[in-house]
């Protein structure tokens, strides 16, 4: 666990008022403690990431929730994905080879 | 010699450029290969990785400087190691962030239609509600042979506590019942199936409920006698060679084995002797035994030959 003061002195161009802002804005969520907050691994990971996507790739603030939503829709279903593969790979040789040679036909536009 | 180490070229910018030509190149590299947008690519984030660190050193003026006069090399300052999001956005606790307006198993409805292909509006899941789950896990000799409770989190991040029975077999699957994945539509979980592999121990083997194992003794123990400590799947015990031990002698631990499941008691442990020589001959010993041989006149083959 971070501490709001520890994770603004850690990431440059942060300061207490745009970190405010963004757990406003719900785009990163830590845990309350007390009248603070405590930033986990993932928190502290996406806040240099919304520092990345501001800073770095430039886009502008009212931007920001189109690409996170993107980027959260995309995670979404690589963790769907990453499921779905987890119980397939667990299935009898002979279903995940029939899974994996249907799924590689309807992929390559093959399907009716 | 091109360098791909040289930051220049990493960022694709002549040694000349402007402070203003490097902030430009490296973000539009950043915005091709920066790690969270890009989680399956792991190229991606080695090469941003390598970009970062050259436009660390170039957006320094004192450092750009410094490295241009051949004073530090591209290495010289690699800047501190931080956090992707990506490693947590593919994990179970990037659940918290999933857009708030979708239900994950409709989600994961509308994956199996989108990449498996449903061509009418048939519901794939009408016969299988209640889905289960299946599992596989890796368990010791030992706790295979006592059994017990394990804490273990799956590769799909659910995490169970599985009752290890007593006695459990090799590939043996137990049936947690009602921790499968969550059913569909309210319907209950499925259950959850955990495949058993047991790994081998280095000196107890399995055979039914008895467990079976080979113990080397020197020379002088199997001459006369000792007490040796061998292992057993409770711990270790002292087992008692009485003088004159041979080779192949098989001691017996009682109720040291495995509790049959069937009829609730245990089986045995085996111990095979064998009797061993020190790897290196023992020019002592040799000496004693050449004398000795000469008035203890003992033929172990004379039994065979029938002459006893």
């Amino acid at each position: 666990m971070t501490a709001f003061q520890q994770l603004v002195e850690q990431i440059e161009e942060i300061n207490d008022e745009l970190l405010v802002s963004w757990i406003e804005e719900g785009w990163v969520r830590p845990n309350r403690v007390g009248k603070s907050y405590a930033f986990s691994d993932m928190d502290v990971a996406r806040v240099h990431m919304l520092r990345d996507i501001h800073f770095t790739l430039q886009i502008e603030i009212e931007s920001v929730p189109v690409v996170l939503n993107l980027l959260d829709q995309l995670y979404g279903h690589r963790r769907q994905l990453n499921a779905i593969s987890a119980a397939i790979a667990v299935q009898p040789e002979e279903v995940r080879q029939q899974i994996t040679e249907e799924a590689t036909r309807r992929l390559s536009g093959s399907a009716d | 010699m091109p360098n791909p180490r040289d930051p220049y070229e990493l960022l694709g910018v002549k040694p000349s450029a402007s402070d203003e030509e490097i902030r430009l190149a490296y973000r539009k590299l950043a915005k091709e290969l920066h790690p969270d947008l890009n989680p399956g690519n792991a190229q991606a984030e080695a090469r941003f990785k390598n970009v970062s660190q050259a436009y660390g050193l170039l957006s320094d003026t004192e450092k750009r400087q410094q490295y241009d006069a051949g004073q530090i090399d591209a290495d010289g300052h690699e800047r501190p190691e931080r956090p992707f999001y990506r490693t947590y956005g593919d994990g179970a606790e990037g659940a918290r962030y999933a857009p708030a307006s979708e239900v994950d198993e409709e989600v994961l409805q509308d994956l199996f239609g989108n990449i498996f292909g449903r061509h009418s509006n048939a519901d794939p899941f009408a016969s299988q509600r209640s889905r289960n789950a299946q599992y596989s896990m890796q368990v010791s000799f030992v706790e295979a042979a006592k059994g017990g409770t394990k804490r273990v989190t799956m590769p799909d991040g659910k995490v169970l506590d599985i009752s290890i029975p007593e006695g459990c077999e090799q590939s043996q699957t137990l049936r947690l019942k009602g921790q499968g994945s969550p059913g569909i539509e309210g319907k209950p979980p499925g259950d959850a199936y955990v495949r058993i592999t047991i790994d081998s121990h280095p000196v107890l083997r399995r055979d039914g409920n008895d467990i079976h194992m080979e113990l080397p003794i020197g020379l002088h123990e199997a001459v006369i006698g000792a007490t040796v400590l061998v292992p057993t799947v409770t711990g270790d015990v002292a087992l008692k060679i009485p003088p004159g031990s041979n080779s192949g002698r098989m001691m017996r631990l009682k109720g040291k084995g495995v509790r049959s499941s069937k009829s609730g008691s245990p089986g045995d442990q085996f111990v095979r002797l064998t009797v061993t020589l020190p790897d290196e001959p023992d020019e002592k010993l040799k000496e004693f035994l050449t004398e000795w041989a000469v008035d203890h006149a003992y033929d172990p083959r004379a039994q065979e030959r029938g002459e006893t």
